[in-house]
């Protein structure tokens, strides 16, 4: 069996692997999700929660659940929201501090150690893909905190832990960064390859034989918010 | 009332160090959704209020305009006190306290809070020679145009804060700039009334115009929120007449002080009444622009979709953010009034 023709997931990791060949600044890094294919089973939400130890209140990739139509005639639309990693990105300007920036291959990241918490970063997303971590821990109330919410946790190529009270990542905004540490070795965003039903690509859009950008052709697509001039890098096939 | 005032003051020290080593964000009622709440409008408004006070100390200092001239030095006080007051207000509503002069010292002026910093420390800066220049009878003409350019940018700094906010149509407007700039203008006669002991009726009409031009104002947004087709300008309306602070607002910041103020020849007394209801009313209208941009989720679906702290457009301000609002606002009083009695008067 070729299995390159049989799961997305080995099409995307050979496509990943091409466009690290290539300089960051010629890479694109988009994702496409295939709303039709979405179970709403969270396997990508929680596998983000586990893989950063998120605090309490603090979330990536959410997915909104809706109910179109009236009984009989009703169905259930899910869409995951991870960051839409914008273009024109209108997080990024309000920061006072230059704590969040887009890199030169488009994913929009926070300094943990610039960032001072202001929040106007959250306010200015249309998307409400910022949350804020607010320093509380699952155990609150508890006799001891639980190994999992103080062991390490690695974002933006570095190691973080939630020990100190009110040191960073506490306090700080955070955000879907595409993985950016497992993407840099080779390995696809963690809700890409915990979808059940193959529902999430990711690639490199800058490459148009790459399957994320292979699977819109002749498919009706769905920018969230298009109006508003933020250029998403997230992409809904509807 | 200084014992009062210093008791507060204490309280609200105590909270705000309770909440650096100890509580920290945990124990805040704003959260993800609701990112900006009681301390964003304490610190807006009393931005607010140091303009409009500058506003009346400068027809004396810059211009020279005699009606102003008792209420200029207390004004001027004011304004910086104002000021100094917000600033640790806004301290605390940040993730990292003390990252924030890293605003003053790291800035990126693509956003508009480094330049709105930047205004604060020149004006202080300007506000504190002028003081100077005052007391030692000296021109104070141009430092009292400068102190008036920098509170005027600040107000519009501030402005554009919320102005250029596309995430949320309550506030992106450019309308926010004349809104802000006319509460000044009206908080300062407010002062004026308070501190004034020159020509009542003058005071009290131009109060009562500029009072008339921020309610038009803000009803009018409300009215504008009620009749959009956009879920998050309807969401805004509809939260603040749910909301016992909007009727504060129209009690203190529109009835009773237009009743009052409409009143033929009314006695010092009922201007200053007037005065107080307004600053009451401004405060409550200024919390409602804060916190009503939040009524709504970026989508519907989204606070249903993941479950946590702060996850949430319920917003309620917690007794800390509310004890250490009023331990500083009462902190700043007490400054004020020790200094209008220390600082000695004009010749």
């Amino acid at each position: 069996m070729d299995l390159k023709m049989e799961d997305p997931v080995v099409t995307m990791l050979d496509d990943l692997a091409k466009a690290l060949k290539r300089p960051r600044s010629a890479r694109r890094w988009g994702m496409v999700i295939d709303k039709k294919k979405c179970s709403g089973c969270y396997a990508c939400t929680v596998a983000c929660v586990a893989e950063y130890k998120l605090p309490p209140g603090v979330v990536y990739r959410p997915v909104m659940e809706k109910e179109i139509g009236q009984y009989p005639n009703v169905t259930r639309e899910f869409t995951p929201r991870p960051c839409m990693q914008c273009d024109n990105p209108p997080c990024v300007k309000p920061c006072p501090v230059n704590a969040t920036f887009k890199r030169s291959d488009g994913i929009v990241v926070i300094d943990y150690k610039k960032c001072i918490g202001c929040r106007s970063c959250l306010v200015n997303c249309p998307y409400g893909a910022r949350t804020t971590d607010l320093g509380k821990y699952y155990t609150d109330g508890t006799p001891a905190l639980q190994g999992y919410e103080t062991t390490e946790t690695y974002e933006y190529n570095k190691s973080w832990n939630r020990k100190d009270k009110g040191a960073s990542p506490m306090g700080n905004a955070h955000k879907c960064h595409f993985c950016t540490n497992r993407i840099e070795e080779g390995l696809l965003p963690l809700c890409v390859t915990t979808c059940l039903g193959r529902a999430t690509y990711f690639g490199d859009l800058n490459n148009p034989e790459a399957l994320v950008n292979r699977v819109v052709r002749g498919r009706n697509i769905e920018v969230l918010k298009s109006e508003l001039g933020t250029h998403p890098k997230v992409i809904y096939l509807t | 009332m200084k014992i009062i005032l210093a008791l507060l003051a204490l309280g609200g020290a105590a909270l705000a160090i309770g909440k650096i080593i100890i509580w920290g964000d945990n124990s805040v009622g704003y959260g993800s959704y609701v990112p900006w709440g009681l301390w964003v409008a304490a610190y807006g408004f009393l931005i607010t209020m140091s303009a409009g006070s500058a506003f009346v100390a400068n027809m004396y200092y810059a211009f020279g305009r005699e009606g102003y001239k008792t209420s200029a030095r207390p004004a001027l006080l004011l304004s910086i006190i104002s000021l100094v007051t917000a600033l640790p207000i806004i301290g605390m509503d940040l993730g990292h306290p003390f990252r924030g002069i890293m605003v003053l010292l790291r800035p990126d002026f693509q956003a508009f809070l480094p330049w709105a910093v930047w205004s604060y420390v020149l004006f202080l800066i300007v506000s504190f020679l002028l003081l100077k220049k005052d007391q030692a009878g000296a021109d104070t003409r141009l430092f009292g145009k400068l102190s008036l350019l920098l509170a005027a940018l600040f107000v519009i700094f501030e402005a554009l804060h919320f102005g250029t906010v596309i995430a949320h149509p309550v506030w992106n407007s450019a309308l926010v700039i004349p809104l802000f700039f006319a509460t000044a203008v009206a908080l300062g006669f407010c002062v004026l009334a308070l501190f004034g002991e020159g020509n009542r009726e003058f005071v009290r009409t131009m109060l009562l115009a500029h009072l008339l031009i921020v309610d038009i104002m803000e009803i009018g947004k409300l009215i504008v929120e009620w009749y959009s087709s956009t879920p998050a300008m309807q969401a805004s309306a509809s939260e603040a007449v749910a909301s016992p602070v909007f009727w504060v607002f129209l009690a203190f910041g529109v009835v009773l002080p237009i009743l009052l103020l409409s009143q033929r020849k009314p006695s010092s007394s009922v201007v200053k009444i007037a005065a107080t209801s307004t600053l009451v009313g401004l405060l409550a209208a200024k919390y409602e622009f804060v916190t009503g941009a939040f009524a709504l989720a970026q989508f519907a679906e989204l606070p249903s979709a993941y479950s946590g702290p702060g996850l949430t457009t319920h917003y309620i301000p917690t007794v800390l953010e509310i004890g250490v609002t009023i331990g500083f606002v009462a902190a700043g009083a007490l400054i004020f009034l020790w200094s209008v009695q220390t600082t000695k008067q004009p010749q």
